[in-house]
């Protein structure tokens, strides 16, 4: 019978006919794994429980997407949800600057309205009228996820789908109106 | 190597709480932002550009006044709050309180800087 080790060896004897570099980050990858499980047997550290070691270099559930996990329409506008709620701070800030300087008088009101409606502040509020639709569309989401409903794979990427296109396509209203 | 797992360390601990109270309130305060953040974008849309006496006689009535005061308040306390689990998701120990204290002063400054400002407008 053969055993492991002789297997490896007998491996290891044919495979630079194979692939050289290949073969060595194999090796090195077995050597390294056998190190790290022998320093582990032979002295735990100090302070580490049981429940601990099994979490050992497990990745954590906010950095999965793309790296562990393939981007899915659910992960990526959940994401997005947060990405744009964040993002609407600016914009935020500029409307209370432009009520503050209203409320002082004419000459502070002309700098903030000079800066709100000048053209890279017509590009953060518009940005921010998309991130603002975006937003609330994937919050009703939530809202309707909460009651128990459209949990379903299907429904949930078409809910995705359909809210993005509707952001865009408020967004563009939005526009046309004001 | 202590024999200790995750729900040994935890039991008898109690409940955290505020869990779900945070959520609830996320949920108050999103739906009432739904009604509210609609109104705001068309009466703010509508009067962003137009010349200050415009606008300051605009803010005067009632209807567009108090909705953006509502907005301001509810929708930096939404703020607030979202910013918190963001912070709470990413970042731990002394990052995390300072963050979550600091964004906490951050919007409620904004929000009373912005309530002040148009009460002073339409009195």
């Amino acid at each position: 019978m053969i055993t492991k080790a002789q297997n490896f060896a007998d491996w290891r004897i044919i495979s630079p006919l194979i692939h050289l570099p290949l073969r060595d980050s194999c090796l090195e990858l077995v050597q390294k794994r056998t190190k790290g499980a022998t320093e582990m047997a032979a002295k735990p550290k100090k302070g580490t429980f049981m429940a601990d070691n099994k979490q050992d270099n497990r990745p954590l559930s906010p950095f999965m997407i793309g790296q562990y996990y393939r981007p899915q329409w659910t992960s990526m506008t959940s994401i997005f949800t947060r990405i744009t709620g964040l993002s609407l701070l600016v914009s935020a800030l500029m409307i209370v600057w432009w009520f503050v300087a209203a409320s002082a008088g004419p000459d502070a009101f002309a700098v903030a309205n000079g800066f709100l409606t000048s053209w890279f502040g017509d590009l953060v509020l518009f940005l921010s009228t998309w991130a603002m639709w975006y937003h609330m569309l994937f919050g009703i989401r939530h809202l309707i996820w909460d009651s128990g409903r459209m949990l379903e794979v299907d429904q949930s990427e078409l809910y995705a789908q359909a809210a993005l296109v509707g952001s865009v396509l408020l967004t563009i209203f939005v526009v046309i109106v004001l | 190597m202590a024999f200790m797992t995750d729900r040994k360390r935890a039991a008898g601990l109690g409940s955290a709480k505020t869990g779900t109270e945070h959520h609830w309130h996320m949920t108050v305060t999103s739906v009432a932002l739904v009604p509210l953040v609609v109104l705001f974008i068309f009466t703010f849309g509508a009067i962003l550009g137009s010349p200050y006496e415009e606008v300051i006689a605009y803010y005067q009535r009632p209807v567009p006044a108090t909705i953006a005061i509502l907005t301001m308040l509810v929708g930096f306390n939404h703020f607030a709050n979202g910013v918190r689990a963001t912070i709470e998701d990413y970042t731990g120990g002394m990052t995390r309180k300072a963050l979550i204290i600091g964004m906490t002063c951050l919007s409620y400054t904004a929000a009373a800087f912005a309530i002040f400002a148009i009460v002073r407008i339409a009195l």
